[in-house]
């Protein structure tokens, strides 16, 4: 079956008897891509997948006041948003929890061959990505590698196009500046 | 999707523009086919949670509690009892209430604090005027000694 629209789902949930099955479909269409902006800003997977049971269960008690002014997408998307910031400060919110520790437990998984399969240069990469603080390295995700528009993402993020530009803008610069150090220092 | 501005935007970035875009995070094999199954349970023990929660509030014993409890509280509040204790607890015998001739003068002044009655009476006081001055309380002591 393919995927529905927006509103062909919205109308199946919105029925007692086809509810449930109206959710598993929207699971089924939005968790690849929601998982995957998640996994990049948590990276840990058992977390990654805890982050994204916590969206849709959100997702479940929020839409039946989801008004269709907004794509679907968008508003899940925001939601995963949300919950991979807030995940991030629970990190931090530790007596003894420094910004060193939670980088360290950010990029174990990059060592781990189960969980990273890229090669040594996508590891300096998504490194120097874990280095920018949350909300830029969000903003870097969504338009890297979901190459998502900016409207979309002031959408997602509540924050103004101009600024989501110069934060991109700024965090192409460091992460250009980072892999080139790390190049000539390894070199 | 906008390849274009995008490629721009990365131009002064020509490391970073080298590079493919991969993803490279693995995840577990079977993750997805099992994931919409584990929402779906934990969304439906949410929901046996609140209906069991809604169930025991609905359970006659506890609603019987429940109403007791409610009479009791209103009981409190409505009924007099708390005036009634309070009326005990700060009920005064006024001295015309006294049987005449029964009370002890020694033991008044004592009460009343025989050096600060005396500051504030500094007057010969014999038993009549005394007993004047506890009926009539409010009045002033002239007022008192100009009436006797």
């Amino acid at each position: 079956m393919g995927d529905l629209s927006d509103d062909e789902l919205l109308a199946l949930f919105r029925k007692e008897d086809s509810r449930h099955y109206a959710f598993n479909l929207l699971v089924r269409q939005y968790q690849q891509k929601l998982y995957s902006f998640i996994r990049r800003m948590v990276t840990d997977h058992d977390e990654a997948q805890d982050v994204l049971q916590n969206t849709f269960i959100k997702a479940w008690t929020g839409l039946d006041a989801f008004r269709a002014d907004a794509k679907l997408y968008s508003w899940l998307y925001r939601i995963a948003h949300n919950e991979s910031l807030n995940h991030l400060r629970k990190m931090r919110r530790g007596l003894f929890v420094s910004e060193a520790d939670v980088l360290d437990k950010l990029t174990t998984t990059l060592d781990s061959s189960e969980h990273f399969s890229g090669d040594l240069i996508q590891r300096k990469l998504q490194s120097a990505i874990m280095r920018l603080p949350d909300k830029q390295r969000a903003v870097f995700n969504m338009r890297y590698f979901d190459e998502l528009k900016y409207e979309a993402m002031s959408e997602i993020t509540g924050t103004s196009v101009g600024a989501l530009k110069s934060s991109y803008h700024i965090a192409v610069k460091k992460i250009e500046v980072w892999l080139i150090q790390d190049q000539t220092t390894s070199t | 999707m906008e390849p274009h501005e995008q490629h721009d935007e990365l131009k002064e970035a020509p490391f970073l523009r080298s590079l493919p875009k991969v993803d490279p995070f693995v995840v577990p094999e079977g993750f997805f086919e099992g994931f919409p199954h584990a929402v779906g349970s934990r969304i439906l023990k949410q929901r046996s949670k609140r209906a069991g929660w809604s169930a025991f509030i609905l359970r006659p014993s506890v609603v019987g509690a429940f109403a007791v409890f409610a009479v009791v509280l209103l009981a409190w509040f409505a009924w007099p009892v708390q005036e009634h204790l309070e009326s005990l607890s700060e009920q005064v015998i006024e001295p015309e209430e006294l049987p005449q001739g029964t009370w002890d003068t020694d033991f008044l002044y004592e009460e009343l604090g025989e050096e600060g009655f005396a500051t504030t009476m500094d007057l010969p006081m014999d038993d009549e005027v005394l007993f004047a001055y506890l009926i009539n309380e409010d009045l002033s002591l002239d007022l008192l000694t100009d009436e006797l």
